[in-house]
């Protein structure tokens, strides 16, 4: 059980980043921290909260609180309790640290089936802070994916912190699903080390929260390769993905693809920051951030941010705002579609090339977010 | 029957249409011929209402009444159907989805009822073959990366589909080399009937040679200057459009 004091009697101590801190330009931690908080009393998920997730392959955790009865996992998975660490953590990884109950480490050896870790929040003034570790051993394969839903009304906070660790050819696939309706605020970090000869490939699908900031770091040996797929939905929100890819050594891979839909009164924010360390000679490093803007009210800061220090790599990035193409709005009106459904049409093609990145069982719910969130204009 | 009375028309601001008054009666093939730059595309686009386009005076009048009114879809809806001279290419639909969703909502539209996902595909496979489209197009996203005959192909292949009353085609045939031209007319050909009305625009006399409209028009800058059988398109062929002005 972590401590039951308040956010706002320990901010203080935190030492959250500042303004003149450029990772935190177009996103102020007082956006997520605009009220006080208290861990919320440890309570069991209800049947309707879980009815969409495999039964037999899956971690429930309820406002940070593992729930232990509701959850199910697959032999050959080891879990292990978390130790706490010193506490050397700044910012939202000490808050979080602060307030991690169940702190637990995954540990993939061979090949296991996908995993589930759902996670939800019931608002009410709440804070919730999950922490884990991720292990795949050297040669394993394993499928995790993170869910993050919301019942209950009022505001609430989440923040979560996985780390991985990727054995030499290893491979990980990963998903960051968030869809937490209502007045949230969500703080998500993955943060990923992988070993020579091994692959990370992550999709963060940020559908619903009101104020979210979702970083991503991965730092590839040599060999290693990493895809970071990124969508989010923003109507009347701010979202914020943060991505650092650090080559530290020669002959890594790295892909970022980022599509931002915006509505009403949103901001998008994109850093996709690479880091090439001295040494790291043959870096394929690549990366594309789009948004496509259906209001007059979206504002959207993408950044790039190339630090090469080797000879011999390859360092692409591309960026992209526009609004739906008129021509083919047209093109589709003129064949009988309403404005309607030619815009929908249009705004998922725009999402397809990111839901491609989602494995195949999962598809067709993010496909139904955004329809859903189209709907809802 | 589509009546086109004394019709003006603008593009930002810029006019471009000079009373063009022309009558194609049921059933009818005409075609437009005029040189670059006249205002031929302005003419299909006006008719379909494209929402860049401008009326400021006279009428666009089907089966007796004015569409100006009337939205794009709301006039595809009513049988109206453009081929594009250039069709847009879309990433991430396919012709598949589009199609679809566009020919379920002209069935809606006519009381009919909706196609599903199976007799769509045989619709559909029984269409290709008229403009002698390759089956896999359907699966790839519209118009991404065709060709510029697999683009007209599937213009053709579309309005085969929707099975409209007005075609309005413009330059069906240009960017085509002569087999795929060939094709084109003959899908265009067999798509001709007693209850369907064509405006053919075209450049150029070659497609009117396999098409062989009812009637002619010559039009240049803005307006109908001349119009006859089919000796009119082989003399303007001949003579250039500077004869006719």
């Amino acid at each position: 059980m972590g401590p039951v004091t308040a956010l706002d009697e320990v901010l203080g101590t935190l030492e959250l980043p500042g303004r003149k801190d450029e990772a935190w330009k177009y996103t102020r931690p007082a956006q997520l921290l605009d009220q006080s908080f208290t861990p919320a009393e440890t309570t069991r998920a209800e049947p309707e909260d879980l009815e969409r997730f495999d039964p037999d392959a899956r971690l429930v955790w309820v406002d940070g609180a593992l729930d232990r009865p509701a959850s199910r996992w697959p032999s050959g998975l080891v879990v292990e309790d978390l130790r706490p660490e010193e506490p050397s953590a700044v910012g939202f990884d000490a808050l979080n640290r602060l307030y991690a109950r169940d702190a637990i480490r995954l540990v993939f050896r061979g090949s296991v089936p996908p995993l589930s870790l759902v996670h939800v929040s019931t608002g009410g003034g709440h804070l919730a802070a999950v922490r884990r570790e991720i292990v795949i051993e050297d040669g394993a394969r394993a499928d995790v994916r993170e869910h993050y839903v919301r019942r209950g009304e009022g505001a609430g906070l989440v923040t979560a912190f996985t780390d991985v660790q990727v054995g030499a050819g290893g491979g990980f696939t990963h998903v960051r699903v968030l869809d937490e309706q209502g007045d949230a605020r969500h703080f998500g970090a993955v943060r990923a080390t992988v070993a020579d000869g091994g692959r990370f490939d992550c999709t963060v699908a940020s559908l619903a929260a009101r104020v979210a900031r979702v970083e991503l770091q991965v730092t590839l040996a040599s060999a290693a390769s990493t895809t970071l797929s990124g969508l989010s939905l923003i109507r009347d929100a701010h979202v914020d993905h943060h991505v650092t890819i650090d080559h530290a050594s020669p002959r890594a891979t790295s892909r970022q693809r980022f599509r931002a839909l915006l509505d009403g009164q949103a901001r998008s924010v994109f850093t996709g920051r690479v880091i090439v360390r001295p040494g790291a000679a043959g870096t394929d490093a690549a990366q594309v951030h789009r948004a496509l803007v259906l209001s007059d009210e979206g504002v959207v800061n993408a950044r790039p941010q190339l630090e090469i220090h080797a000879d011999d790599v390859k360092c692409a990035h591309g960026a992209a705002i526009g609004s739906l193409d008129e021509e083919a709005l047209f093109y589709l009106r003129q064949r009988g579609l309403d404005p309607l459904a030619a815009r929908a049409l249009l705004t998922e093609a725009f999402a397809a090339e990111i839901v491609a990145d989602v494995p195949e069982d999962l598809r067709e719910r993010v496909v139904g977010s955004i329809r859903r969130w189209l709907e809802h204009a | 029957m589509l009546e086109l009375l004394d019709l003006h028309a603008e593009v930002e601001g810029r006019p471009i249409l000079h009373g063009v008054t022309l009558t194609v009666p049921k059933g009818e093939v005409h075609a437009v011929m005029g040189p670059n730059a006249s205002g031929k595309s302005t003419l299909s686009k006006v008719i379909a209402g494209h929402p860049d386009y401008v009326v400021t005076g006279g009428d666009v009048r089907f089966d007796g009444a004015s569409v100006l009114g009337l939205e794009p879809e709301e006039r595809a809806r009513r049988g109206i159907f453009l081929s594009f001279q250039h069709p847009v290419e879309i990433p991430g639909v396919t012709t598949s989805v589009f199609l679809k969703a566009a020919l379920n909502a002209v069935r809606r539209s006519r009381g009919e009822p909706e196609l599903d996902a199976a007799a769509f595909l045989r619709l559909a496979r029984e269409r290709m073959q008229l403009v002698e489209m390759d089956k896999e197009l359907l699966h790839r996203s519209l118009n991404e990366g065709f060709s510029g005959g697999e683009k007209k192909r599937n213009e053709i292949f579309q309005m085969a589909m929707l099975e409209p009353r007005l075609c309005v085609l413009d330059e069906p045939d240009s960017g085509l080399d002569i087999d795929a031209l060939r094709v084109v007319a003959k899908g265009v050909s067999a798509l001709r009937s007693p209850e369907r009305t064509m405006l053919v625009i075209t450049h150029y006399q070659r497609l009117l040679e396999h098409l062989r409209p009812d009637a002619t028009h010559v039009f240049v800058d803005g307006r109908i200057v001349r119009s006859g059988g089919p000796d009119l398109a082989r003399e303007v062929e001949s003579k250039g459009y500077q004869w006719v002005r």
